[in-house]
């Protein structure tokens, strides 16, 4: 494939949704072209690091320091970083005076929320080994820190004393490092149970969990992982599909029959699908986080309401529809008791 | 060939919901049909091609429309045809109920029935005779275990020269022996006018619009179907 051919194959994959795609082309292109200016800018919006997205704007700009675009872009993205660095740091202080004044319960809850926003904040992940209750999640949160940086004598001396404890549940951990992705400590973790003294379930549970991440490993197949908005859609066509088929019904098969009541319905159940769906199955998504903010969701009044809102939406058109086909089968009704008679 | 039981566990839900609930509705739909039989047989003529779907009607826009597509789904001419209908649901519909969840798999059931309803409608454009049951919609959830389980291991009543055995069947022998079963009537029943009184377009409809499944599964279930990890 010739250049200009791989970035306008990139191009129309990222216009697909195709992000990941788009991205491995275009690391690709600039692998070999460096210079290629429209390649950086797309790369920009294709990486999910914000960190990325500055370094592909910069090397853009670098290349051409006459687009306007770029730079505008660039410092929001500057901004937003600060502003992302910002609140991180108040989180942090905020933990550290919590922990100051002895509500240790609040400083984690803190802290906890910082390592989702920053899963790479090394000094957040030592606070929860302090502060978390339970072994397992201490261990975790050592064996985190010291996965981030390696040159944390304290915490070696830390995970090594923690570990010696006969009170660690190695199938809590493992599953804590499986959904995390760190298959290798977690097969060695379902070893324990499988070698230690828990129940035959425990072990069996171990067994079967360490066999499956034995075999992805052993395939070195990587997982196949649905973009939030793959799914948004997938779920948001069930209801619409459903109406479709009713609305198509009600019109004799004919499409040039429907009528714009039931077409205006067609409208509002996918608006309520989406709200019905981004409330109950993707409450990280970017969509929604911009449209109620990054904490919108986490409220479970708004989210309901939101649900709800969805729901009314969805139900409107389907009673209408129904109310309509109601109304023709009780005139048929009433001619068919004529006709018998 | 009777399809008894699945013998594979659920993952995610314990109770098929959903399921049961079709199941108890249908059987009081049926109850209800018989008691207007027994009250009147006008009455029960009257009931079908009022509740069912007539594809005349339906083409030419008269009678219930998108209700009769619904309400045919849940109608029966015969025990046995109910029995036929409901053992099939009760053996399929648990798994494929447990990867989609209740509402979603409701909401499937329904998709598919009016899809099968459509294909049967059209096969038989211009036939004023009423088609009812729940046959389309339980070809559909045939199909899905079909696709998301097709090594599931299906307990099977089965009479060889009157001897019956019940062996663990595998689901693709199971289903694609109830679907190859229709296919020559279909055509028949289509190409050469024969007289049938089961609506197999509306089964092979049903069968089809089974992958609709994919837009009802549930997230994490489609993740595993993906990534061909055991659902």
């Amino acid at each position: 494939m010739s250049l200009p051919d791989l970035f306008r194959e990139a191009v129309k994959l990222a216009k697909n949704g195709r992000r990941v795609e788009a991205r491995n082309l275009l690391l690709e292109l600039v692998d070999g072209n460096p210079d290629h200016e429209l390649a950086w800018i797309w790369l920009s919006q294709l990486v999910d690091d914000p960190e990325d997205r500055i370094i592909a704007l910069e090397n853009a700009l670098t290349i051409n320091p006459n687009r306007p675009e770029t730079a505008v872009r660039l410092e929001t993205l500057r901004q937003q970083k600060q502003a992302r660095e910002f609140g991180q740091a108040d989180l942090f202080q905020q933990a550290k005076q919590l922990y100051r004044d002895g509500r240790k319960a609040e400083a984690r809850q803190r802290l906890q929320k910082l390592v989702s926003q920053e899963p790479k904040h090394t000094k957040a992940w030592l606070g929860l080994a302090l502060l978390e209750p339970k072994l397992e999640d201490q261990i975790f949160a050592l064996e985190t820190t010291l996965l981030l940086n390696p040159d944390q004598p304290k915490a070696s001396r830390k995970l090594d004393q923690l570990k010696q404890s006969d009170q660690i549940d190695y199938l809590v951990l493992g599953k804590k490092f499986e959904d995390n992705g760190r298959a290798q400590k977690a097969i060695a973790a379902y070893k324990k149970v499988e070698k230690g003294t828990y129940s035959n379930t425990d072990k069996a549970i171990a067994k079967k969990h360490r066999l499956y991440l034995e075999s992805t490993l052993k395939e070195k197949k990587p997982l196949k992982f649905t973009h939030p908005t793959t799914h948004l859609i997938r779920l948001t066509i069930g209801p619409i599909l459903v109406y479709v088929m009713l609305v198509f019904i009600q019109s004799g098969l004919n499409p040039l029959h429907i009528s714009p009541l039931l077409l205006l319905g067609g409208m509002m159940v996918p608006m309520g699908s989406l709200l019905l769906v981004g409330t109950a199955n993707t409450p990280h998504h970017h969509w929604w986080k911009r449209l109620l903010g990054p904490e919108g969701l986490a409220e479970v009044k708004k989210r309901k309401m939101m649900a709800l809102l969805g729901l009314v939406l969805i139900m409107l058109p389907f009673a209408l529809v129904l109310l309509i086909a109601f109304n023709r089968l009780a005139a048929y009704e009433a001619a068919f008791t004529f006709n018998i008679n | 060939m009777i399809p008894l039981n699945d013998t594979e566990p659920n993952r995610y839900t314990s109770f098929p919901f959903m399921t049961v609930t079709l199941i108890i509705i249908n059987v009081f739909m049926f109850i209800a049909q018989d008691l207007v039989m027994e009250s009147s047989i006008e009455s029960y003529i009257k009931l079908i091609h009022v509740y069912g779907s007539v594809p005349v009607l339906m083409l030419g826009e008269e009678g219930g429309g998108a209700l009769s597509a619904i309400t045919q789904m849940f109608m029966h001419g015969g025990l046995l045809h109910l029995a036929g209908n409901m053992l099939a649901l009760w053996v399929f519909g648990r798994r494929v109920e447990d990867v989609t969840g209740p509402w979603r798999f409701l909401a499937f059931y329904l998709a598919v029935g009016l899809f099968a309803d459509i294909i049967s409608t059209v096969s038989r454009f211009d036939s004023p005779i009423p088609g009812i049951g729940a046959s389309g919609a339980v070809y559909g959830v045939m199909a899905a275990y079909l696709i998301i389980f097709p090594k599931g291991r299906i307990r099977t009543l089965v009479f060889i020269s009157f001897i019956p055995l019940w062996p663990k069947l595998r689901a693709y022998w199971i289903i694609l022996y109830f679907v190859l079963l229709q296919i020559p009537i279909a055509f028949q029943v289509l190409l050469f006018d024969a007289d049938s009184s089961v609506a197999h377009w509306a089964h092979l409809g049903g069968f089809f619009g089974g992958l609709f499944i994919f837009f009802f599964l549930r997230p994490d279930a489609f993740h595993r179907y993906r990534n061909e990890l055991p659902l």
